[in-house]
């Protein structure tokens, strides 16, 4: 800073005074009318020092702008010290009602006297403010404002309606307000307006938290928040049914998903910690955080997520949760979307095929919806693989099959026979069966269902001048036609067949 | 939904290619359909109608079924009784058996209407040019007449 004498003389006085004066424009003319009485009956140091420092400061301002720069220069003994070319000029260097720069700016960053904290250090307008060369008041506008905004959001003081939108309205003006009581700030100094003192608050409160974070997270690592506040949401966001093979991350409808949430550093002022659903609708589907549809924490948690409309096909992976402060996201979870799956596949008897020309038995397949409830697979195919492991005497020769894709939220009924026509010959055959699925609402095909596994077990044995056919089908874990998965539920054992 | 067609790889059963599966995409608009008989109908299809001396051509099998009617929808099943130029060119259809049901079955059996595509693939490679018909003629039912035209051109 220059050094000038009436600013020596004003720290003489205690007072933070400007080293300059910073832009011509005018107040409002009703602003103006407050203050020029003022000025014309009682100008002069011995006045301003009957001010408390921000006023004294701000009073200074008020003489610059209505009496205009030589009259405050001549009573403070200052001089101004030329133009600063426009490219020393802040981008957001403008006056409180937005009026270019029109006279000398005297001032520098490094000068012994400058904000502090990361967040503001290094602002043109925010250090000319702290120099007491301008204000923030109503119809300022412009990166510093926001910076200010988001600093108050920041520290818990909520701007609810236009958050950091770079404007200095009614709304900063009470946030700023309700932040110079927070502060200490007293008396007529508690009005709305940001300069020097104020600034110095912030500066030190800004400190107190260190700077915004940058990145977004991706759920995976700890992501620091303005205040410095650190969340770390789950890397994935998928419920434990969702079986390991399948890429697409995924909870069901009805039923709770735990996800771990941790939050450290917040400090007891400063706003929560929010979780919410980015993305929720009708076509990515909807989810609630312990029943609601945001959440605030203070401190890490287990949340529960569960879906309620399912991911219509076509909408995989437009859900995500966010974490987010007084408005402001600072981290946010990998996609995923809702959707129920098959598991568990049940088999129970049905009947026996023993007459005409099958023998066998017919079973009833089932299985379970992770959300409770098979209806919700209504986008769901099963299709099931037989693969034959053993093969002899009367059925050599038949191979594997598989059911192709069928609808996951109507049970079938599976036949296991041979026509009498071919058990004419002793024979023994063994298959392996399991399922995989198909999601239209994620997009995933092929995907081993859990639990479906089966051997199934047929012979033909001579018994006398004829045949009896045997077959047993039991809950195994196998693999058929690529596909692994654990056993499946149900032993069907049959007494042997006449043929 | 897209129709799904298997063939038999080493002991397993894998998906059909990607060109099968297209023939089978045309099955509703396909122009002559076998006879409905009984609530059955048996089509043959194939990629084209003129192929050249050599070429492979796949037959595409369908069976559609009417209303009610069971459905053994696993397979690939078996073709039995298919006939090119009026020669049996598959095994006949063992004694005793259902041409619509393998000899061993273990799947699902469902009701119709349905469309089941899930048949194998049989293919023939022809060396003298000329029309040739194929037909496939499980016991009582009989598919459409496919009509190939096969080209000498392509061996210059």
């Amino acid at each position: 800073m220059h050094r000038t004498d009436a600013v020596a003389r004003l720290e003489e006085r205690g007072a933070r005074t400007p080293r300059s004066h910073p832009w011509e424009g005018g107040r409002r003319e009703s602003e103006a009318a407050q203050v020029h009485p003022e000025l014309s009956t009682r100008h002069g140091l011995p006045h301003l020092r009957a001010l408390g420092a921000e006023s004294r400061a701000r009073e200074i301002l008020h003489l610059q702008r209505v009496a205009g720069n030589a009259a405050v220069s001549s009573v403070l003994d200052m001089k101004s010290t030329g133009p600063v070319p426009d490219d020393q000029l802040d981008a957001d260097a403008r006056s409180p009602i937005g009026g270019p720069p029109s006279i000398a700016v005297q001032r520098k960053i490094g000068d012994g006297h400058d904000l502090s904290s990361p967040r503001f250090a290094g602002n043109h307008t925010l250090e000319a403010v702290f120099d007491n060369e301008q204000v923030l008041d109503r119809g300022s506008s412009g990166p510093a404002v926001k910076k200010v905004q988001q600093a108050l959001i920041d520290f818990g003081f909520r701007l609810p309606k236009f958050g950091s939108d770079g404007s200095y309205g009614k709304e900063t003006r009470a946030a700023v307000k309700s932040f110079q009581a927070d502060a200490g700030i007293k008396g007529k100094d508690v009005d709305g307006v940001i300069g020097p003192q104020t600034m110095n608050e912030l500066d030190l409160r800004a400190a107190e938290f260190p700077g915004p974070g940058k990145a977004i997270g991706n759920g995976s690592a700890p992501v620091v928040g303005g205040t410095g506040v650190s969340v770390t949401l789950p890397s994935k966001i998928t419920a434990t049914t969702t079986p390991e093979l399948m890429a697409a991350d995924r909870i069901p409808p009805r039923v709770d998903t735990p996800a771990n949430i941790e939050v450290s550093g917040l400090a007891p002022i400063a706003a929560p910690v929010t979780l919410s659903i980015d993305g929720a609708n009708a076509a990515n589907g909807t989810v609630t955080i312990d029943g609601a549809a945001t959440k605030d924490l203070r401190s890490g948690a287990t949340v529960n997520l569960r879906g309620g409309v399912q991911t219509a096909p076509g909408n995989a992976g437009n859900l995500r949760l966010v974490a987010s402060q007084a408005g402001t996201e600072i981290a946010r979870g990998a996609p995923f979307s809702v959707s129920a799956l098959p598991q568990f596949y049940t088999d129970a008897f049905v009947n026996d095929l023993l007459v005409g020309e099958r023998r066998g038995v017919v079973v009833q397949d089932g299985w379970e919806s992770d959300s409770g409830n098979v209806a919700d697979l209504d986008q769901a195919d099963i299709s099931e693989q037989v693969e034959v492991t053993t093969e002899t005497g009367c059925f050599a020769g038949g191979g594997g099959v598989v059911s192709g894709y069928l609808p996951a939220s109507v049970f079938t009924q599976d036949t296991h026979s041979s026509g009498t026509a071919t058990l004419t010959a002793p024979g023994h055959r063994v298959a392996q069966q399991t399922c995989m699925f198909r999601d239209k609402r994620t997009g995933v095909t092929d995907i081993p269902m859990r639990d479906s596994g089966y051997l199934i077990d047929r012979r033909c044995i001579k018994v006398g001048p004829g045949f009896r056919f045997l077959i047993k089908k039991i809950g195994t874990a196998t693999t058929a036609n690529g596909v692994p998965s654990g056993a499946g539920k149900g032993e069907i054992i049959r007494p042997p067949q006449v043929v | 939904m897209r129709p799904e067609l298997f063939i038999r790889v080493n002991g397993r059963v894998i998906k059909a290619p990607e060109a099968d599966i297209a023939v089978a995409e045309g099955y509703e608009r396909w122009p002559d359909k076998g006879k409905l008989t009984d609530g059955r109908r048996l089509t043959i299809m194939a990629t084209t109608r003129s192929y050249a001396v050599g070429d492979e051509v796949r037959i595409i099998h369908v069976l559609e079924v009417a209303a009610d009617r069971p459905v053994y929808v696993s397979g690939p099943k078996p073709i039995f009784e298919e006939y090119v130029d009026g020669r049996l060119a598959t095994a006949p259809l063992p004694s005793g058996e259902d041409p619509l049901e393998p000899a061993s079955y273990d799947g699902p059996v469902v009701r119709g209407p349905r469309v089941d595509y899930n048949w194998d693939i049989s293919t023939y490679r022809f060396s003298k040019p000329g029309m040739h018909q194929v037909v496939w003629k499980p016991g009582s039912l009989a598919s459409n007449r496919l009509s190939i035209e096969v080209d000498a051109a392509s061996l210059i």
